[in-house]
């Protein structure tokens, strides 16, 4: 048991390092920099987020864009129809996507495998028709526009350092509540949940319930990292919000950096986002889709050399030297 | 018209038959889920495409070509997806989500975001009673339809079709029986993505075709399976004529941008409330364990 908190101790080492190291990118001014910089938080983030649900508990979700759009949808709505400043907002998003999730939750938590991700992708595929259809009140196909008004109530700032300083806090908070998770009941319960879970309901684990609560706190940081994009980006639409690509994105940063660990999706998505961006700019305009291809082909690789991610397989790997080291002290 | 649109909507829920019953075989046999169906009817409208760009064949004389494209489309993705056979289903999804975005952004790369269409062959409508029916549309009915019977003589009369039954009824006592299972998933393979790749060739009679409308056919492919319960492919047909009649009626009554909607909201409830699909019970021979 000790050596199960300590190694938590030295999580929370770990995610403060990575945040001291991401925070560097505070000092640079260079709005291409940081532009870099805050699309890859952003996709650390919903990795993050995704991963509390679908890591811990193994229910594929391709539909975390769901959550994402209607908190997006929220939060400017409420920004640029009734003037409320999008720190409520983002709040206002974070719980209406929560209450979708109650509602995802009740109604498809239990199918399994396959049934659960086709039931999320059409509940994605709905909801965009949805903003598409009812254009009186979504402006349509067309999206929003939020107009440019800096200011700290607005949450739009000139320069991109606040933007990404608060990505930062967001991605820590999401850190820090996963660390929080896994050394949690509600961790060990989401984990007996993946590996059987009929032993874990014979063993007393109400499996609904507990990952109902997984699947709400997850829905909640991707409501909220959704609506700060928005107030990044300044526009927001149906194809764009309640994307299945996005959906996807979040499922394969974070099992190809290693889905159910801390930081997983935060290596996936360091190492995925800065490419993505890269091979966009490089094979520009022409080659539209490019980037999509090395991801596919890094995904298919993964599966089906690594299954439990880079850093799944690394952590297995410290593990069995930490056992030697363990057993030759021992012989001692 | 209420009429026309059901007759239209048989006609297009018989191309839609030919996709789900590769899905339901592929599913049935192999216990394997593949969430890349819609991108296989998606290459096979641009097989028959760019055989209409290079030999001017429209698709009623290049279904050999799409055919022989499809077999090695098969192959590929047998070969990528062998060793999750058996594994766990998740992976299985994934790596068929990775080759689909392979496949969409490789067709992307070649013939661009576009719409491609192949110009119609006969252009009119035949008119029956009150009802009009597009002639593009009836052929392409009757190539599926005859396909399907097909299909079903082989499954049913075949001794390879018996095996392919066999396999999906209990793999593991087929092995044992010494059936070649090795051997028959890279046949269910093959036949589930050439019944798709011929939809897509014959959808291409009628609809444009972009490199990203795999997905719309991907999900339409798995509602029909899902309602017609998993595995029936009796169950699969009614439900891919179903869902065509759905798309027509409610594309007509709610506006061209809700007809997805509908049968996704059903998709979702038949899920939740009646997972072993609509037709359970009605004395239908299940084709899956």
């Amino acid at each position: 048991m000790r050596s199960f908190l300590s190694h938590k101790k030295s999580d929370y080492f770990i995610c403060a390092a990575v945040m001291l190291l991401l925070s560097l990118g505070l000092l640079s001014s260079n709005k291409y920099t940081l532009d870099i910089l805050i699309t890859t938080v952003y996709f650390c983030t919903i990795a993050s987020a995704w991963n509390i649900m679908c890591g811990y508990t193994g229910q594929l979700s391709l539909g975390h864009g769901a959550f994402l759009g209607l908190a997006q949808y929220t939060s400017t709505l409420l920004y640029t129809k009734m003037d409320i400043s999008p720190w409520l907002g983002m709040l206002a998003g974070g719980l209406t996507a929560m209450l979708l999730a109650l509602l995802v939750g009740v109604l498809a938590l239990r199918l399994k495998g396959p049934f659960f991700a086709l039931a999320t992708i059409a509940l994605t595929t709905i909801l965009e028709i949805f903003a598409v259809k009812f254009d009186g009140i979504t402006g349509g196909s067309v999206g929003i526009t939020i107009p440019y008004n800096p200011s700290l109530g607005n949450m739009i700032f000139k320069d991109y350092q606040p933007t990404y300083f608060l990505f930062l806090c967001l991605l820590a908070l999401v850190l820090l509540t996963t660390i929080y998770i896994s050394r949690s009941r509600l961790g060990s319960n989401l984990v007996a949940i993946r590996e059987n879970d009929l032993t874990a309901a014979s063993l007393g684990i109400n499996v609904f319930r507990n990952q109902l609560y997984a699947l709400m706190i997850s829905s909640f940081f991707t409501g909220v990292v959704g609506t700060l994009y928005a107030q990044y980006v300044l526009f927001i639409d149906p194809a764009g919000s309640f994307s299945v690509i996005v959906s996807e994105k979040a499922a394969l940063i974070s099992i190809i950096g290693g889905a159910g660990t801390v930081f997983g999706p935060l290596i996936g998505g360091i190492l995925l986002a800065p490419t993505e961006i890269f091979l966009r700019t490089w094979l520009g305009s022409t080659y539209q889709g490019a980037y999509l291809i090395v991801y596919g082909v890094v995904l298919i690789f993964v599966i089906l050399t690594i299954p439990n991610g880079i850093a799944g397989t690394v952590s297995a790997y410290i593990r069995k030297c930490n056992c030697k080291t363990e057993q030759a002290s021992g012989d001692d | 018209m209420l009429l026309q649109l059901i007759v239209s909507g048989l006609l297009l829920g018989g191309i839609y038959a030919l996709l789900s019953l590769g899905l339901s075989l592929i599913f049935g046999v192999s216990k394997f889920t593949n969430f890349a169906h819609g991108d296989f009817v998606m290459v096979g409208m641009y097989m028959a495409f760019v055989s209409y760009g290079m030999f001017t064949l429209t698709p009623y004389f290049s279904w050999p070509l799409v055919m022989l494209g499809g077999v090695g489309f098969a192959l590929l993705l047998y070969l990528v997806a062998r060793s999750t056979i058996e594994k766990s289903g998740l992976n299985q999804i994934l790596v068929t989500l990775g080759l689909s975005m392979v496949l969409q952004n490789t067709v992307l790369l070649f013939f661009k975001s576009d719409y491609k269409s192949i110009p119609a062959t006969f252009g009119s409508s035949i008119k029956l009673g009150t009802v009009f029916i597009s002639t593009e549309m009836l052929i392409a009915f009757v190539i599926a339809v005859v396909i399907t019977g097909g299909f079903f003589f082989f499954i049913k009369y075949t001794d390879t079709g018996r095996a392919l039954r066999a396999v999906s009824d209990d793999r593991a006592a087929s092995k044992l029986m010494g059936l070649p299972v090795n051997l028959l998933d890279p046949i269910a393979f093959c036949l589930g993505i050439v019944l798709a790749c011929l939809a897509g060739a014959l959808l291409m009679t009628v609809y444009p075709t972009t490199p990203t409308i795999g997905s719309g056919y991907n999900l339409i492919a798995w509602v029909t399976v899902v309602l017609g319960g998993l595995g029936y492919l009796q169950g699969a047909l009614f439900s891919a004529l179903l869902i065509g009649i759905c798309e027509t009626v409610s594309g007509f009554y709610l506006g061209a941008d809700l007809r997805q909607a509908v049968y996704y909201v059903l998709f979702i409830l038949v899920l939740v409330f009646r997972p072993q699909g609509l037709f359970a019970g009605l004395g239908m021979k299940k084709v899956k364990r």
